[in-house]
């Protein structure tokens, strides 16, 4: 069986990593697994949000350790590793994470990768990487200082402390925090909430959204500006504004 | 469902064993003679997701009132008596603890009191002079469960944050 399984809930699809042996640790391999499933899944007409998980118990625990020992930095430039976390990146489609227990390291950067995190009361987040001698490579220093400040990512990058669910939901970090348990449930709420939205929209908002943390003001305000005008072009739009006109509920087509 | 006793002897990994394991409803805590207790104790019992009861009895330093304000209730023995001094209380946050759980002035008259007796800690309202064998298998049911937790959360939340949280809940009942 494969290190990440794919579930569909109408055009909700749920990712769970599943590498229980090791914690979830980010193999080389489960990296390569997880861009190509979000990859197919981007490319699907039918899948309008993603949810990523770990599961009830942890989301995952970091990177494969072992692994990193063994690499030479061009071994590491020349792994599927880099590659998979830039695929990762790429992705358009709106990426709920539903994080429970550890979210650490490189399982800390996978989760604030995506565009929300509903959290469990039981998740922990945090970049341990200097207590190995190491420094986060897939954007924790980066991601945690856009999210929370540059003296927030400070705490967390240098000391290494973790962050608790609430801890992070106060620091904007977490959209919603529910029982363990119920934390996929709950993400696949929101994401369904998301889903029903027209989806060309959805996608366009979300590049938008990202530009905040890529683009200087102006030229993000011009990039919205674009992404309207090409609303403005689409059939969504015109049934969005005639259902809500009608008092009914509309019916996108993605056109 | 079965209540598990754990005693301060036990520590945290007393603690721990009995939130594990899935036979155990809740946690009778026996915090007699309680000196020098491990910081990490009170911590632990108030992050259970089981309901715990506290029995503090014997005399007792400031740590008897960290077991009792981490603890879901607490009882007190007739021959309970608690020394309060200023390097227990700080060392286990009970400038924050208690007033979160009583209030600030009557955790102001537990803090500046020197000693208290059985009335005293009765009165505060941290504890009351129940059977603790009897409130603990009162409470090993699930739905109580659900409420440590939905209470541990809603401390660290707004109303509307604290009310989606127990949305979720309640499905779990």
């Amino acid at each position: 069986m494969g290190k990440v399984t794919t579930s569909h809930d109408g055009a909700v699809a749920v990712l769970t990593l599943n590498s229980p042996d090791n914690r979830n640790a980010l193999s080389t391999d489960l990296l390569v697994e997880l861009a190509d499933a979000l990859e197919e899944l981007d490319a699907d007409d039918g899948v309008h949000a993603i949810v990523l998980t770990g599961g009830p118990s942890l989301f995952a625990s970091g990177a494969d350790v072992r692994q990193l020992r063994d690499l030479s930095p061009v071994e590491y430039a020349a792994s599927p590793r880099a590659t998979s976390w830039r695929r990762i990146g790429a992705v358009g489609t709106p990426v709920v994470a539903a994080v429970a227990g550890v979210a650490l390291g490189g399982g800390c950067e996978l989760a604030l990768a995506a565009d929300l995190v509903v959290a469990a009361d039981t998740a922990v987040f945090g970049q341990p990487e200097v207590r190995l001698g190491l420094v986060p490579g897939a954007g924790g220093t980066q991601r945690w200082a856009r999210a929370a400040g540059r003296y927030t990512a400070a705490g967390v990058v240098l000391t290494g402390r973790t962050v608790d669910a609430f801890e992070a939901r106060d620091l904007g970090l977490v959209h919603r925090i529910v029982p363990a348990q119920r934390v996929v449930a709950a993400a696949v709420t929101v994401a369904g909430q998301i889903a029903a939205n027209g989806p060309l929209a959805v996608r366009a908002a979300r590049a938008a959204v990202r530009r905040a943390e890529e683009l200087p003001l102006g030229a993000a305000m011009e990039f919205e500006r674009q992404q309207l005008l090409l609303m403005l072009t689409s059939d969504d739009h015109v049934e969005g504004i005639t259902a809500l006109l009608d008092k009914r509920a509309p019916r996108f087509t993605g056109r | 469902m079965e209540v598990r006793q754990v005693s301060l002897s036990d520590g945290v990994a007393g603690l721990r064993a009995a939130g594990r394991d899935p036979a155990v409803g809740a946690v009778l805590v026996d915090a007699t003679g309680a000196r020098e207790i491990d910081p990490a104790f009170p911590r632990r019992l108030e992050s259970l997701d089981t309901p715990t009861v506290a029995v503090v009895s014997g005399d007792c330093d400031a740590g008897a009132l960290a077991v009792l304000a981490a603890a879901t209730l607490g009882v007190v023995t007739d021959d309970v008596t608690v020394t309060v001094e200023h390097p227990t209380v700080l060392g286990l946050g009970l400038t924050w603890s208690l007033p979160a759980a009583l209030g600030a002035v009557p955790a102001r008259r537990l803090l500046f009191a020197a000693t208290l007796d059985a009335w005293a800690l009765r009165a505060s309202g941290l504890a009351h002079d129940g059977d603790p064998a009897a409130e603990a298998a009162r409470l090993a049911v699930p739905g109580a469960a659900l409420l440590v937790r939905s209470l541990r959360v809603a401390a660290r939340s707004t109303p509307a944050q604290a009310l989606a949280y127990d949305d979720e809940l309640r499905r779990l009942g």
